[in-house]
């Protein structure tokens, strides 16, 4: 045989081989592809999301409700004291099927007090505006005349007799809190709790997941110890 | 000039002067408006009613018959009558079954504005579910207009206005507490006032009740109390017979006189007492302060020595029986008059009620004829009497220092069966009208804590001294400090 004949057959030897390994190769990214097309949302899933309660317009409301009762109560301006008054829910999704929905106690302390501030100033101002109303001029401040008048300070009055500006810790967490397990799927997410089954689809895009339940659309955000990094670790496993 | 032409002069000249002086001298009408519709929510309904705002804006005076309409479909519905009287028109608001109204009949009324016409105001008589009151009214045509205050009082109404709006509870009771009363400001139209349960001496509400003030007629209670004790001790009897002095007959004869009797005239003690109390008259004060004491001088002495037995304050003072002004024997002479507090007379009016209760017989009437006294038909100056069932006396005051000036008595029972007398004490208000309004006011709120106290029944928006529990309450309490504090 000549040279030229055996090179041609050490070529057909060596390519062959290397064909096959990338049509496998192929194959298989298209394989990953597609699984990661079809079941992204599952794998995205676990993590810890959030979002927020905004009781902004109940506060003002309520407290627009109170002060209405009082002479020259409306003409205070409720909105110029409010300030953001929103309670984070916290949503952990385990990879082993529990889905467990809470109120983060610190954040509703926070709304709580910033409620309540808000009741106190609005309150106090309408006491300064009825003694101006009154032509009374006097040398006491008026924290002391509350304080002469009831016995104790503004801030007990209001949380003793005033209006209850929104739900209790424990009531919120009735309301939004939830013990549950899950089960994710290409065509939904089924929620199982002691008393109820829910079946709903879920979108999870970015850091942002949706679920859709019967009753409306629940969107969470990303927390920060997000999904992501869980998804990074399975990858490398 | 021919005799008819001068007769013709002096006519044109007399209608010219006539007219010059109506011109300087316009007749004190008193001003009214007729205002724009005012809303009134009767439970769930609304109505337009016809209001006349009185001299002042939310003075208001509110139409009978409207209100009638609006009232219609409660257990409040009455119907509005005019009737007669011994002589005297007397509107009546009967009550009558509940009814829905016709669509028609809830169309709203045309509005009126102000025509530029005047109305007056006076006092009638209205009977409301069977009670009597007299009330300042204004009569339009077939309408009158009552004082919108005063007919919620009268049929205990759960009333509020609120932006030119009223609101009406039908199935709820007038009722507030003390702070409602500082905050309306109420307390600012007297000088001084009291209101209090004259038998256990707790006072329910009070306003610079220990601030001296003059007190008018309202003397004659001590005048009163100083016979009384007399009687007691034998010095007179109730069978006397008081003989008026020349002082007392100059007196019956000047402007401050009520009773014409001549010097000698002679007169039942108790008619002399019946006139000083009923309709206050001067000279049958005069005149019984001579029969005991045989001087006026003498018998304030007595006056003034009681006043430091009963613990008025020490500047407590009396300088006649009667209450009129008086001026000083002195070259540089003042202008003086009896005064105290609205305290001291409260204890006065206490211990008189307690010691001698058969006051409220005379004080309770509000018309006789004394015959004795050239049967003179005394009339009761003190409205509370036609105002409030129940109210037994005790005795009006004027001059013009003083004011107007009431001290009013309400008698009820405790659980017991026990007698209580809610006393109010009223003095320095600008007029009649008011004097009457915060005794009215005072005297029902009174009448509520007693009830609360006594009788547990508790007002519907609960008041007490303890902390309130509603805004309102809670900044009147602190307006309160604020006013102490200056």
């Amino acid at each position: 045989m000549g040279t030229r004949k055996r090179r041609r057959k050490r070529r057909r030897a060596i390519g062959l081989p290397i064909v096959l390994v990338m049509m496998i190769l192929m194959i298989a990214m298209v394989g990953v592809i597609a699984y990661w097309y079809l079941n992204g949302n599952k794998l995205r899933l676990p993590g810890q999301w959030q979002r927020e309660l905004d009781f902004s317009k109940q506060v003002e409301e309520q407290i627009s409700d109170y002060l209405v009762t009082a002479t020259l109560g409306d003409e205070i301006d409720v909105s110029k004291y409010l300030d953001d008054v929103t309670v984070t829910c916290v949503l952990s999704i385990s990879r082993d099927g529990v889905f467990e929905e809470k109120v983060d106690e610190a954040s509703y302390n926070y709304a709580y007090s910033q409620a309540k501030n808000s009741l106190h100033n609005a309150v106090y101002d309408l006491i300064r505006l009825r003694i101006e109303s009154n032509y009374i001029e006097t040398d006491k401040k008026t924290d002391e005349l509350i304080t002469e008048a009831l016995g104790m300070d503004l801030d007990s009055y209001l949380k003793e007799y005033g209006p209850k500006l929104m739900p209790s810790y424990e009531e919120l967490n009735a309301d939004y809190g939830m013990t549950a397990t899950y089960a994710a799927s290409r065509e939904g997410l089924q929620i199982s709790t002691t008393d109820d089954i829910k079946d709903c689809e879920f979108a999870v895009s970015g850091d942002m997941l949706v679920i859709d339940y019967a009753d409306g659309a629940i969107v969470y955000h990303a927390q920060k110890q997000s999904a992501e990094l869980e998804v990074t670790d399975e990858q490398t496993e | 000039m021919s005799r008819l032409n001068r007769l013709f002069t002096y006519i044109l000249c007399a209608v010219l002067l006539t007219n010059a002086f109506g011109l300087f001298f316009p007749a004190k009408a008193e001003a009214a408006q007729i205002k724009e519709m005012y809303k009134v929510h009767v439970d769930e309904q609304e109505f337009n009613v016809h209001v006349l705002n009185f001299d002042f804006e939310n003075n208001i005076y509110i139409s009978i018959n409207d209100f009638a309409l609006a009232l219609a479909d409660t257990d409040k519905a009455y119907e509005a009558l005019w009737d007669s009287r011994d002589g005297e028109s007397i509107l009546i608001l009967n009550p009558v079954e509940r009814r829905q109204l016709e669509e028609d009949e809830l169309v709203a009324s045309e509005d009126v504005s102000d025509d530029g016409t005047r109305y007056s105001r006076k006092r009638m008589l209205i009977n409301i579910a069977g009670n009597d009151y007299s009330f300042y009214m204004i009569t339009v045509g077939k309408d009158c207009y009552v004082n919108c205050g005063e007919l919620a009082l009268a049929m205990n109404l759960d009333m509020s206005i609120k932006d030119g709006e009223v609101y009406i509870n039908s199935t709820g009771e007038f009722d507030f507490n003390k702070y409602d009363i500082e905050e309306a400001g109420l307390s600012y139209l007297a000088d001084s006032c009291l209101v209090g349960d004259a038998t256990t001496g707790n006072i329910f509400y009070a306003s610079n009740e220990d601030e001296i003030v003059s007190i008018a007629s309202t003397s004659k209670l001590m005048t009163y109390l100083i016979l009384k004790d007399a009687m007691a001790k034998g010095e007179i009897t109730d069978r006397d017979q008081i003989t008026f002095s020349a002082k007392a007959s100059e007196l019956s004869k000047t402007s401050d006189g009520v009773v014409r009797v001549e010097e000698g005239q002679t007169a039942d003690i108790m008619d002399v007492i019946s006139a000083m109390l009923i309709c206050s008259s001067n000279e049958c004060s005069l005149a019984l302060a001579e029969h005991l004491c045989g001087s006026e001088e003498d018998f304030v002495e007595r006056m003034n020595q009681k006043a430091v037995a009963l613990g008025l304050s020490e500047d407590a003072r009396f300088y006649n029986p009667h209450g009129l002004p008086l001026y000083h024997e002195e070259v540089l002479t003042v202008k003086i008059q009896n005064h105290l507090s609205a305290n001291d007379m409260f204890k006065i009016a206490s211990h008189i009620l307690d010691t001698y209760p058969e006051i409220t017989d005379i004080t309770s009437i509000k018309k006789t004829i004394l015959s004795s006294l050239n049967n003179y038909e005394a009339k009761n100056t003190n409205i509370l009497l036609y105002n409030i069932p129940g109210v037994v006396g005790l005795k009006t005051g004027t001059t013009d220092k003083a004011q107007s000036c009431l001290v009013s008595a309400y008698e009820t029972q405790d659980m017991e069966g026990k007698t209580h007398y809610i006393v109010t004490v009223v003095y320095g208000c600008e007029n009649v009208q008011t004097q009457s309004y915060i005794s009215l006011v005072l005297m029902r709120y009174g009448i509520q804590k007693f009830n609360a106290a006594e009788l547990g029944i508790t007002p519907a928006r609960g008041d007490s001294d303890e902390i309130p529990t509603d805004l309102e309450g809670m900044i009147g309490a602190v307006i309160n400090a604020a006013r102490r504090s200056r």
